[in-house]
């Protein structure tokens, strides 16, 4: 008899949306965590009276995460306080000149009309196109299965229209939106998002031009922090009796003729189950903790032939003033040549960049009482990755920190550099540490079309019975919905397979 | 008969398309005819859709192994 219906390795958003699922679907369930907290990426850490997130700052797509508490009898919104976020994004230029961008579709265009009226007419042509994508998305995408061909066959016969996107597939992030928009001020406010996939706009395909769209369709902070969201599937998996170990890590999947039958801790006990759900990365997974033995030599390939999508470091900031910001989320306006160049003169080269591009969050904007009354806290997450030429992050942190907060004080952020209280810095030599990410990818595997669906490691393991995926290494991919959507997979894929 | 190849048999060809399925130099030459107009479509690419291009080839052989992770 083992000592679990399933284990779940790892206490992320994709671990514990499963366990708790499978725990209400009335299966024994334990979810190991090596850290002292649950959540990963997405939780929110305090220091001196300010409250950082660790890496994910809002949530969007919130459908997947109300199928996930509609399926353990609740409601998302009564689980969690989401505060609406509005503006959607702010774009600070290099001469200190902010564009902002509302939700609204029509207000954006406004906005953009401003700039280049042909290219705000545009936009409303742009947001209709995926408008029609992201519903699709939503609807069937995000989760379902797509672990065989059979699988992609029954979400094209289920959502005909994705045919109407094929032409993407074959063109680039960039020509869609030099197609899109002329004005090289508009370009700027969308150039930045293709980096999310781990690639430049000139190479990512262009059905992910859908990104600059996406957050138009609404975007939430969770009231107290983005931890909130997996510590509210915790509550409710534990209502179904889910256990969640703590500071217990996993350091071998045991496998017996080709099946699973639990996991070895670190003080060498062994918990035994035969089904294991996996929320890390799968090339860890299946090379270290199961070993590459188990899988056949295709298999093998195929895991070492995927790359690692971005890592970025991130700057957490407690000031004593209001900082000079518009809106939640603000960009440093990059072209699309620009964000070219970071990637080949410096991603590739492991050279940091001079002047610090990339995403300022401002979660105090949304919800004062993370900072003490008066102050704010800010998430700077300056575009970095984990190879450095003749040095590492871990001799580079404190000076790139100084770096980032004094070209921030040149003009995005005026009066930064004067009002700091308190400052941490998580490199992507942390993040690989802490949160067991190699190379501290904060998506996991790159996310271009030939590394999604079928051809990202599936969430049922074609190698090992009873193995399943969840969280950013599987389908439909990174980020907090996405992986949400991984854990409604998993459970309808384990209902399906393990009776 | 639509070529001299010699291959196909008049009367077993009953339209253009069927015969050039048929007959293995028909088959070579719409292949080659096919090849060249990838090329020239391909070096009237401008310097970024080319990278764009490559990189999309290079993932190619990597799918059917990915298929299987």
């Amino acid at each position: 008899m083992a000592d679990y219906d399933a284990i779940v390795i790892g206490a992320g958003c994709g671990g514990l949306s499963a366990a708790s699922i499978l725990a209400s679907q009335g299966r024994k369930m334990l979810v190991v965590e090596q850290s002292d907290h649950v959540g990963g990426c997405c939780s929110t850490f305090e220091k001196e009276g300010y409250h950082f997130d660790v890496g994910a700052s809002i949530v969007e797509e919130i459908q997947p995460t109300e199928i996930a508490f509609e399926m353990l009898g609740t409601k998302f919104q009564d689980e969690v306080d989401l505060i609406t976020v509005d503006p959607m994004m702010s774009f600070i230029y290099k001469d200190g000149s902010k564009v902002t961008y509302p939700i609204s579709v029509e207000g954006t265009a406004e906005v953009i009309s401003k700039m280049s009226p042909e290219d705000g007419e545009s936009f409303r042509r742009f947001a209709k196109y995926f408008e029609g994508f992201t519903e699709v998305l939503m609807k069937g995408f995000f989760v379902s299965p797509a672990t065989s061909v059979s699988d992609m066959m029954r979400l094209v016969v289920n959502s005909p229209a994705l045919m109407k996107y094929a032409p993407l597939f074959v063109q680039s992030y960039q020509d869609v939106i030099k197609k899109y928009f002329k004005s090289e001020a508009v370009q700027r406010t969308m150039g930045y998002q293709s980096l999310y996939l781990g690639l430049p706009p000139e190479l990512v395909s262009g059905i992910f031009a859908v990104l600059p769209y996406s957050e138009h369709e609404g975007i939430w902070y969770p009231r107290g922090g983005m931890g909130q969201i997996p510590l509210a599937f915790q509550r409710c998996g534990e209502k179904f009796g889910m256990e969640v170990k703590l500071g217990a890590r996993v350091v071998q999947v045991l496998v017996r003729n080709k099946r699973v039958a639990g996991v070895l801790l670190d003080d060498g006990t062994e918990v035994t189950a035969s089904i294991v759900v996996s929320d890390i990365n799968a090339i860890k997974l299946y090379l270290d903790m199961i070993a590459e033995d188990q899988l056949p030599w295709l298999a093998r390939v195929g895991m070492k032939s995927y790359e690692y999508s971005k890592s970025v470091p991130m700057v957490y900031v407690g000031l004593d003033y209001e900082p000079p910001l518009e809106a939640h989320h603000s960009i440093i306006a990059a072209s699309l040549e620009e964000v070219n160049d970071y990637w080949y003169e410096n991603a590739k080269k492991g050279k940091l960049p001079d002047e610090m591009f990339g995403l300022i969050c401002w979660p105090t904007l949304s919800d004062p009482a993370l900072a003490p009354e008066g102050h704010h806290a800010l998430n700077l997450i300056p575009e970095g990755f984990y190879h450095l030429e003749g040095t590492d992050w871990d001799a580079e942190k404190q000076a790139f920190v100084e770096r980032t907060i004094d070209d921030l004080d040149s003009y995005a952020i005026p009066g930064l550099k004067e009002h700091v209280v308190v400052t941490d810095c998580a490199t992507p030599m942390d993040f690989e540490r802490r949160l067991l990410m190699p190379k501290g990818a904060i998506y996991d595997i790159q996310e271009d079309f030939t590394e999604q669906t079928i051809f990202r490691p599936s969430a049922r393991s074609k190698s090992i019975k009873g193995l399943y995926l969840v969280g950013n290494s599987t389908h439909p991919g990174g980020g907090v919905p996405t992986v949400i959507a991984s854990g409604i997979i998993a459970s309808k894929l384990i209902d399906r397979y393990e009776k | 008969m639509f070529c001299k190849c010699g291959e196909v048999e008049e009367e077993e060809v009953e339209g253009r398309c069927k015969h050039i399925m048929k007959c293995g130099k028909c088959r070579a030459v719409a292949l080659l005819a096919l090849v060249a107009l990838l090329v020239v479509w391909y070096s009237k690419q401008d310097e970024s859709k080319k990278r764009f291009l490559k990189h999309l080839g290079k993932q190619v052989p990597y799918l059917p192994a990915r298929y299987y992770a």
